[in-house]
């Protein structure tokens, strides 16, 4: 390789890393968490919220009446069957204002009574908000699947793609040598290299599955649009054929169980966990049906689905099931299930949680190369002068990922403390959120790094053992108790990872230079 | 065998393999001693692996079982060499051949990061486009028509992108534009002609 080669991508590396890895590093811890959405979800289910369950033979019952007192809820509205439970309510739905896009749920059951139960709720959906963070790095504005902070991942994944390309570029000259190797020593950058290639390389496949599906789900739209302008031009894009619905009266409607048994002529292993229905009452009524298959290649983070008419027991459209899947689609669902982890249950979810978390860390450490590598060491007796940017980054890098964390702790609190039927959750959660992250990556722009790192661990031990506290004391009265004691296992070990961390800090302290970057500036003798 | 069974023996044959491949490296910080026979050290590395995919296979599909090996090989690589024995790194002897040149185009080097990210970012997009296209037309009935569609539009992501990651290779950019150029005609007059 040439040597000029060699030194431009060293460029390419260091900028697309150093522009995209503080919101790379948002997008993986809060993709870690959010392989847990549907317990966190639950977890933060308040149960003065909770409507009776009911026996399976009783839900197309519950799901005409529904139709009949909340016409409006035909607009969308999702069945949770027996498999899915715990869940606040059997049908839940919401009401999106179109002036204001302001959301109202709705949720229903029957009483011991057999009546219709029906409520307007604030719901939490903790897991929800995290997994928007995960898709938005934070980033405000826009809808749900036009959010501004969608589209600049987006971009931020195109130069990290790039990234890893060039990563791997510039370590091929030395990988022999270098490979697994982890130096310590006095030259704490050689040490941090190290560290950033054995996470980089050794999960190499992970991260370009990552930043390739992530633009994927950014801009689906444009490629879409491009394919049909280049490629099919007048012909259509899918072959959908309309569906012939006789008579749309919600009384004619298949049951829930026809619907289920539909999807079990093509794939025998489905069973039925969700019903999300859409636009009943018109010509454009369908039904999105989700059903757990643990350990096959499905299509979405916990369900495999297929899409039906509600009106018919038709099996309708199942290429996205396992067994009915050819080469071409398996491809396809591959690249949904690598991103989301899916296709191994719970085990692959607490894989993908360790990937995520281990995945931050490569962000993490690329910053802080940079930083070492620019940083001035002190020569002889003068203090020297750091450059403005090492300085600004150094506290950005230290605010923005401890930032991270106590947002989302503070989120998860909230989520778990104020009462859902007296406050507005949602804005709560989110406001939490972006004081915490806000807060934390201010003070520490204030502060010297290590000092500011020192402060903020602390806090986010408090806030980790404040979750425990309060997710074991929930034991007893909640809908998921294992969960529960999970969220609170989870919490204890992130918290003595953070807190060994400051411990390694303290003990480091009188080895790190002090030279105005990690540490302070001290005064020469001729101040 | 029970799920939780199978997946604590596939996690346990995948931390052999992890740890066998590992202390083969040069850089393995294990061993006094560097393993002299990595070929044996390797096989059996596969051969955990070998078995850690069949004991998933167990209650997973084929791919899910193969994935889930690959994971955790992953994550297990990536934590394992964070664990080390010794105070001061054993040195890693392994010589190479030198892979960089310092040639006579150093000095005159320019980098073009502008002209060669923004041309190869626009002209490689159509060419793309119309590359997937005709890949996906070529399977013909092979592909259901709705799914030849997604398979399309996922396939642009990874052909665009490695131009624009490679293009810092070439040292004459606008014939790199001017070949990519030249190709957009002709995989539109094939994709024409395979409709």
């Amino acid at each position: 390789m040439r040597l000029e080669v060699f030194k431009d991508y060293q460029q390419v590396h260091i900028w697309t890393g150093i522009l995209s890895g503080l919101l790379l590093f948002i997008c993986f811890v809060g993709g870690a968490f959010t392989m847990f959405k549907g317990p966190l979800n639950q977890w933060a289910t308040q149960t003065e919220n909770l409507l009776p369950a009911i026996e399976k033979h009783q839900y197309d019952d519950l799901l005409q009446t529904v139709l009949e007192h909340h016409p409006e809820a035909a607009r969308e509205l999702t069945v949770h069957w027996p498999a899915s439970q715990p869940q606040s309510a059997p049908i839940t739905w919401h009401i999106e204002d179109h002036d204001t896009h302001e959301v109202t749920h709705w949720q229903a059951s029957f009483d011991a009574n057999g009546d219709l139960l029906s409520e307007q709720i604030n719901v939490s959906a903790v897991g929800d908000f995290i997994d928007k963070l995960h898709r938005t790095a934070g980033i405000p504005g826009g809808d749900d699947h036009d959010a501004v902070g969608i589209f600049v991942m987006g971009v931020v994944c195109i130069l990290y793609f790039v990234a890893i390309v060039s990563g791997l570029i510039i370590f091929l000259p030395t990988w022999i040598k270098d490979l697994f190797s982890l130096r310590k020593g006095k030259n704490s950058r050689r040490f941090w290299v190290d560290f950033h290639n054995i996470l980089g390389v050794t999960a190499l496949p992970f991260h370009i599955i990552i930043a390739v599906t992530t633009i994927v789900f950014a801009y689906h739209d444009i490629f879409y649009g491009s394919i049909k302008g280049l490629v099919y031009q007048e012909k259509p894009l899918f072959d959908r054929p309309a569906i012939e619905i006789p008579n749309l009266d919600f009384d004619h409607l298949v049951s829930l169980e026809a619907l289920n048994a539909a999807v079990k002529t093509k794939e025998p292993e489905f069973e039925a966990a969700v019903f999300r229905f859409a636009g009943l009452g018109t010509p454009r009524s369908r039904v999105l049906i989700g059903g757990k298959m643990t350990g096959e290649w499905i299509r979405g983070p916990e369900h495999a689905f297929a899409i039906g008419n509600p009106y018919s027991t038709e099996p309708g459209y199942t290429e996205m099931l396992p067994s009915q899947a050819g080469p071409f689609a398996n491809i396809v669902t591959g690249f949904f299930t690598l991103h989301f982890g899916g296709f191994g249950g719970n085990f692959v979810y607490w894989l993908y949680f360790a990937l995520g978390l281990s995945g931050s860390l490569l962000f993490l450490t690329g910053n802080i190369i940079w930083i070492e590598s620019r940083r001035k060491k002190s020569a002889s007796a003068n203090k020297p002068q750091q450059n403005r940017s090492v300085i600004v980054l150094a506290r950005l890098t230290v605010g923005a990922t401890l930032g991270c964390f106590i947002g989302i702790c503070i989120a998860l609190l909230c989520a778990k403390l104020i009462p859902h039927s007296s406050y507005d959750i949602v804005y709560w959660q989110k406001l939490g959120y972006y004081l915490g992250f806000l807060g934390a990556t201010s003070f520490a722009l204030s502060q010297v790094p290590l000092k500011s790192t020192r402060i903020l661990t602390t806090l986010l031990c408090l806030l980790l053992i404040a979750i425990a506290a309060v997710s074991l004391s929930a034991v007893t009265n909640s809908i998921v108790p294992f969960t529960e004691i999970m969220v609170a296992l989870i919490s204890l070990v992130l918290c003595a990872a953070f807190w060994l961390t400051n411990r390694h800090l303290i003990k480091k302290q009188p080895q790190m230079i002090a030279d105005g970057v990690w540490r302070k500036a001290e005064p020469t003798q001729s101040d | 065998m029970s799920p939780l069974i199978c997946n604590l023996f596939g996690f346990l044959f995948c931390l052999l393999a992890s740890g066998l491949i590992y202390i083969a490296s040069p850089n393995q910080q294990w061993l006094e001693q560097k393993v002299h026979n990595r070929k044996l050290t390797f096989f059996c590395a596969t051969a955990s692996l070998v078995s850690a995919v069949l004991i998933f296979n167990l209650h997973f599909s084929a791919l899910s079982a193969i994935f889930t090996v690959f994971t955790i090989i992953m994550l297990l690589l990536s934590t394992l060499p964070l664990v080390v024995r010794f105070e001061k790194p054993l040195t890693n002897d392994c010589s190479m051949t030198p892979w960089l040149k310092r040639g006579e185009s150093y000095k005159s080097h320019q980098p073009q990061w502008w002209l060669k990210s923004i041309g190869v970012f626009f002209l490689c997009f159509p060419l793309a486009v119309l590359l997937c296209g005709f890949l996906g037309f070529s399977a013909g009935y092979a592909a259901p028509y709705d799914v030849r569609s997604q398979f399309i539009m996922w396939m642009i992501t990874p052909i665009w992108l490695l131009p624009i990651s490679l293009i810092f290779f070439s040292r004459r950019p606008w014939r790199v534009f001017a070949i990519v150029a030249s190709l957009i005609p002709v995989f539109y007059g094939l994709l024409e002609w395979i409709k």
